[in-house]
């Protein structure tokens, strides 16, 4: 395991459980709930496939069927009605790669939630454009917040400045891996602001 | 940008969150080459 969330798999709009990313892909994808109290508390696993899916996780409501959905790099499980006990579904269609956290969130505001994450061990911070096609199929297009620098292993989303807009606040991890592409390039910490002039960039605080 | 070249990076998660009670989001990064709070100074102490 190498990073993990508290976030909100039962809908009840606090971020109290927990879900973790399995680096070992043998691992089923497992989230997990505190039951009990006091010196009875203790954290109960909820398996939602047999094994892991790739560097990096997320949770969001993807098809806005008002329930939390699971985000892994290779695709994203549909929360069935019971989170606990019914079938989550896959549906593969997308590739992102080593991310950290993967947000869901409508980011040009045109009703689809998009994807927002970042490459924990490559350059580059992105946002994937939820399409939906005629069929009712979906596609994923891929647009570049900043590649000016590698390694944003953590994003937060955040309303840093009260205004009810969320920002993208991140960093450089130092030496994510001391291989990774421009692993002995300067450290920084960084935010963002979308910017709805054309309906889809981020502004920088850039470098 | 909030700090470039020092020693502050990312880390594994940024928890940005009101840490010292003024009223604004500060930010708190760490990871392997420190431990670094951004105190953000919107709304400056009483």
């Amino acid at each position: 395991m190498e990073f993990a969330f508290l976030v909100d798999v039962l809908n009840s709009g606090k971020a109290t459980q927990l879900l973790p990313q399995f680096g070992n892909e043998n691992f089923p994808l497992t989230w997990y709930e505190i039951t009990g109290q006091g010196a009875e508390a203790k954290w109960v696993g909820h398996i939602v496939i047999q094994h892991s899916y790739g560097h990096g996780i997320g949770l969001g409501d993807v098809n806005k069927d008002g329930r939390n959905d699971i985000i892994t790099p290779k695709g994203w499980f549909e929360a069935p009605p019971d989170p606990r006990n019914g079938q989550w579904t896959i549906h593969p269609e997308f590739n992102l790669g080593a991310t950290g956290f993967i947000y869901v969130e409508d980011v040009n505001g045109d009703g689809l939630p998009d994807l927002v994450t970042s490459l924990g061990h490559d350059y580059g911070i992105f946002w994937y454009e939820q399409k939906k096609n005629p069929d009712g199929s979906r596609t994923w297009l891929k647009h570049v917040i900043d590649d000016a620098w590698s390694q944003a292993h953590a994003v937060t989303l955040v309303d840093l400045k009260r205004d009810g807009q969320h920002v993208l606040v991140t960093g450089k991890r130092y030496y994510a891996h001391e291989h990774d592409p421009g692993a002995n390039e300067p450290l920084g910490v960084y935010w963002y602001e979308p910017v709805h002039s054309g309906g889809d960039a981020w502004g920088g605080s850039g470098t | 940008m909030i700090d470039y070249s020092s020693r502050a990076g990312g880390g594994l998660q940024i928890p940005v969150v009101n840490i010292d009670g003024d009223g604004d989001l500060d930010i708190v990064v760490a990871g392997k080459s420190a431990l670094f709070l951004f105190e953000n100074l919107t709304i400056n102490r009483q």
